[in-house]
């Protein structure tokens, strides 16, 4: 357990690691989408997308195209949390604007008389 | 999949921009929802307030004879009637702005600053945005470690 959190951090702790997983938020692509999106060589690209597999961060799809193209996606999973987060800071402050709606509107108006 | 990398809601206020701006800010004890969720130690929490200028603090008060207490965030910018800014305590970013419509005014806050999964160059200068990331993914894994 302990190691596979360690494992985690460490594929997510390089830059470039970070830049591909920034592009893959974006929606899934080939192997040379990403490489020329990150600027570095596909054998260089390889050896990050194999960490990241590790890490099982990272799944590959089969082109529907071209079943013998590799489209790498982010493992939908792994960043669940982050959406489930987003979606709860969103309702937070949609509690919040609406409170503040029904003030505004119910004793606002003595404000700007 | 795609991950918004911001928040935004808004409200429309049957109130002019000005008008709106003052019971953001001067009244938002009034109207923000206060309980343990929303805030650090709502038990000691006798008021909510906008310190009125750019630097200012939102503060729960815990002491009204000094209006002093904890700092929930850091006014970034203040121009009433208009738009207002602050940073909270996790350095992210909360924008509101006034404008003015036909009923009234629509009030938009955008909440971002939490999402800088890749960025390392920012992350160098602005190094919590990352690690808010990995902080919540190490949590996510904790929880889901038995999954495959």
């Amino acid at each position: 357990m302990v190691n596979y959190i360690d494992e985690t951090i460490s594929a997510l702790a390089d830059p470039t690691r970070r830049r591909v997983i920034e592009i893959l938020l974006t929606g899934p692509h080939r192997a040379s989408e990403i490489a020329t999106g990150v600027g570095v060589s596909r054998p260089a690209l390889s050896r990050h997308l194999r960490v990241l597999r590790n890490a099982r961060m990272v799944d590959v799809v089969l082109s529907e195209d071209d079943a013998r193209e590799r489209i790498y996606q982010l493992r939908r999973d792994r960043f669940l949390a982050l959406r489930a987060w987003l979606d709860q800071v969103e309702s937070f402050w949609k509690d919040q604007l609406e409170s503040f709606q029904a003030h505004a509107n119910r004793h606002g108006l003595d404000d700007q008389e | 999949m795609s991950l918004a990398d911001s928040v935004i809601v808004s409200v429309d206020v049957e109130l002019a921009p000005e008008a709106a701006f003052r019971v953001f800010t001067e009244e938002i004890d009034s109207w923000y929802r206060k309980d343990r969720h929303t805030l650090f130690d709502a038990g000691r929490t006798l008021h909510l307030m906008f310190e009125p200028f750019a630097g200012g603090r939102l503060l729960e008060v815990y002491d009204l004879s000094r209006n002093e207490g904890r700092e929930l965030a850091r006014v970034t910018r203040w121009e009433p009637g208009r738009l207002l800014e602050f940073t909270d305590n996790h350095e992210t970013d909360i924008k509101v702005t006034f404008d003015a419509i036909d009923t009234g005014t629509r009030v938009t806050l955008v909440h971002s600053g939490f999402e800088r999964v890749a960025e390392p160059e920012r992350a160098s200068v602005r190094r919590y945005g990352w690690t808010i990331v990995v902080e919540w993914y190490t949590e996510y894994v904790s929880f889901s470690g038995q999954s495959t």
